[in-house]
């Protein structure tokens, strides 16, 4: 079954639209003429899929669309043509923390990043403890975050973040944070994740890692599927 | 397309299946509402869809006399027969001769039975505030009822010193044929043929069988409505009303979160924390009340519950949309990063604001027991008021928070606009100082009802016509409507421009 269908997406953005953001400017670039759009298509066709348990690398250079197409497909962006189809629930890893508040304590936060991540009271509160456990926060969860030093925030976002087995799990390069102990275990935790029967879409740098985890690849250049394959087959092509 | 199996429920399942209980008492508690709110509309508002206005009735209006100067045992006593079911306001109209009036003395106007003497009802007037030759009406407090076809005579007298004569007030009066005017008498003597004066009441209209049977109708469809959802729920099927309880269901706890993180940190770092809420709306109004009590001199009843009222429900309506304006642009970091409907963040904003708006209902509530009102069953339709006012201000929270994306200057425009829009609110004024076309403008604006709505269950104790229940409920429908299109149309655009 598919769990992920990309149909001939495409995204296009105007460039012209981070200079504009007031009627000021606006009037201004209308009086001067220059109110000219420049597009730009991040991504011109993209067509593939992703069966249920699969696990699926994408590889590409920097300004290739990985990014972009991650976010069309976790829905933050719309595609402007084309159409994806998601089946399931999905946890995009993409950044993290995102949504804390930094006047709220730990665990106001474990809450609130929880139910912005779509997860329901009741899982979250039978998990809370596990989270507790994995972040090695302590009795620090209910300070204010905004006292918490860099490596602490990274942990209680990795916690939150991986305490589910989603359907669907995006991830923008294995997230490997906080002190040497707890990368060991954070990496350990996201593989865990990876192959735990989870559909997973992959982006890394590291072909060692795509070949040693993904199924599948898809390799994308300058907007379009240069290749999509058998993951040693795509690695073997991309680096020549 | 089926639906993938679930291995762990860690998400909010969309399954309906075995949550048929819960749809089952949702629509149940959702019948029940409604039930309870037409019963309490009918109760509160049982006056006014009894009864249909009737306007001023004239008996005798063209001026054409005075009468002598009244006093207290000089009275005039003005017999007519009444049209109406019920009495509740005449008009007359007061002369001081051409003299400035200077010191206060009091018109008092009585609706007396002329045979036994009883006093029906009985209202006064400052002579101060009157105007030469101008119409003055009266209020009578109380609904006077049955009399129908019945003779009674109006007495009019003041407490003016005879012989005074800045204080002397008359009465303007008509020498020719009056219909439905009796006997006149001023000072026990037959003066000219009637006084000039008017009368408003209200007629019995049975019109209260129409909201029964309307409200009945709409149990009837909404219950069929339920059962038809439950229906399709069964069989699986995904209808509108389905979707969106699913919807609901999924993202009630982010919702829920988002509002107790904003009320939360608002006050976080404040000493006094949430105790602003009561306090910051007391003492604007101790300083507006100063102020236009001292300097301006307004003269409305209550003044000062008048005045609380509102800027409570001003306030609340310019601080919730000022900062749900910025709920997309503010959330420009979680918008860009994790899919969620992007409504919530609005939404979530004005419910949050809102709470401070309820909060700041018991100032005005405390208020208005220190000066003297007396809790009335009325009281019971806050909770409507209010929740127009949210949904109102929900639809302008999508306008504005959509525009804002596009466009940064709104929020340096709204804070200019709602200030001009609360000074051409009746909030420190009374109505009648507004110049026509300004009148006219409040004819579409919400505010207005909202505040004039408020006002009517607090200080007269009474339930509002049917018509304002009308007006404040379809600017918060259609201003809703309205939002959910603009927010829709331009929500996919948000994530570009942020």
């Amino acid at each position: 079954m598919q769990m992920i269908q990309v149909e001939h997406a495409a995204m296009r953005f105007n460039m012209a639209n981070d200079r504009i953001s007031s009627i000021k400017e606006y009037l201004v670039a209308v009086a001067k003429g220059k109110l000219e759009r420049k597009e730009f298509w991040a991504l011109k066709d993209v067509s593939f899929d992703v069966e249920k348990g699969e696990v699926v690398g994408i590889i590409g250079r920097n300004g290739a669309g990985k990014s972009t197409l991650l976010k069309m497909i976790s829905g933050i962006l719309k595609p402007t043509k084309g159409t994806i189809q998601v089946n399931g629930n999905i946890v995009p890893m993409l950044e993290l923390g995102s949504g804390f508040d930094y006047d709220l304590s730990g665990r106001e936060n474990v809450f609130l990043n929880g139910a912005i991540l779509g997860y329901s009271k009741d899982f979250l509160e039978s998990k809370f403890e596990e989270i507790l456990a994995f972040s090695e926060l302590g009795e620090f969860i209910d300070v204010p975050i905004r006292n918490y030093s860099s490596g602490m925030l990274m942990r209680l976002a990795f916690s939150i973040a991986t305490v589910v087995q989603p359907e669907i799990l995006i991830v923008d390069e294995i997230l490997a944070v906080g002190d040497e102990n707890f990368q060991a275990k954070s990496k350990a935790r996201m593989l865990e994740l990876m192959s735990g029967g989870t559909t997973v879409l992959f982006v890394s740098h590291m072909l060692s890692q795509i070949r040693e985890m993904c199924h599948r690849v898809v390799w994308i250049e300058d907007g379009v599927v240069k290749m999509f394959g058998d993951a040693e087959e795509v690695c073997e092509a991309y680096q020549i | 397309m089926g639906r993938p199996e679930k291995r762990v429920s860690i998400l909010k399942s969309q399954g309906f299946g075995y949550m048929d209980k819960k749809w089952k008492k949702i629509c149940g508690c959702l019948l029940g509402i409604y039930a309870l709110c037409a019963v309490v509309f009918c109760l509160l508002a049982h006056e006014h869809i009894n009864y249909a206005e009737t306007g001023e009735q004239g008996i005798a209006t063209v001026a054409e006399a005075r009468t002598e100067a009244l006093t207290e045992e000089h009275y005039a006593l003005q017999n007519f027969t009444v049209v109406n079911d019920r009495i509740n306001e005449v008009s007359l109209r007061l002369t001081t001769f051409g003299y400035p009036t200077r010191s206060g003395s009091d018109v008092y106007v009585e609706l007396v039975v002329p045979k036994t003497g009883e006093i029906l009802a009985r209202a006064t007037c400052e002579v101060q505030n009157l105007t030469d030759e101008a119409w003055r009406s009266f209020r009578l407090g109380v609904d006077v009822d049955a009399y129908k076809g019945q003779e009674l005579a109006l007495k009019v007298y003041t407490d003016a010193q005879a012989g005074r004569e800045e204080n002397q007030i008359g009465l303007l009066c008509q020498n020719g044929d009056a219909p439905g005017a009796g006997t006149l008498t001023v000072g026990g003597q037959a003066g000219p043929t009637a006084l000039n004066f008017t009368v408003s009441g209200a007629d019995i209209s049975g019109g209260a069988v129409r909201y029964y049977i309307g409200f009945g109708i709409g149990f009837a469809l909404l219950f069929l409505y339920c059962a038809g959802q439950l229906a399709a729920g069964k069989k699986g099927r995904q209808t509108l009303g389905l979707k969106f309880a699913g919807t609901v269901e999924r993202y009630w706890f982010l919702l829920d979160q988002l509002i107790a993180r904003d009320f939360k940190t608002k006050y976080k770092r404040s000493v006094l924390g949430v105790f602003w809420s009561f306090l910051n709306p007391l003492l604007m109004m101790l300083i507006q009340y100063a102020v236009f009590v001292n300097l301006f001199k307004f003269r409305v009843d209550n003044y000062a519950v008048y005045l609380l009222t509102g800027i409570v429900l001003f306030n609340g309506m310019s601080d919730t949309t000022t900062q749900a304006m910025s709920s997309i642009t503010g959330n420009a970091s979680l918008i860009t990063k994790v899919y969620v409907p992007k409504y919530i963040y609005p939404v979530s904003k004005v419910f949050s604001t809102s709470i401070n708006l309820l909060l700041s209902m018991i100032p005005l509530l405390i208020v208005a027991l220190i000066t003297g009102l007396v809790p009335h069953w009325s009281w019971l339709l806050i909770p409507y008021d209010l929740v127009c006012q949210i949904m109102f201000m929900i639809g302008v929270a999508f306008i504005l928070s959509s525009l804002m994306v596009f466009f940064r200057d709104m929020q340096f425009l709204w804070g200019v606009f709602t200030t001009a829009w609360m000074y051409a609110t009746p909030i420190m004024y009374s109505m009648d100082i507004l110049p026509e076309f300004l009148k006219q403008f409040e004819r579409v604006n919400p505010m207005y009802y909202y505040i004039t709505f408020m006002r009517t269950i607090i200080i007269d104790g009474m339930a509002p016509s049917p018509r304002q229940f009308l007006a404040c409920a379809l600017f918060a429908g259609v201003t809703l409507l309205v939002g959910s299109v603009v927010f829709r149309r331009t929500q996919d655009k948000f994530v570009l421009y942020i």
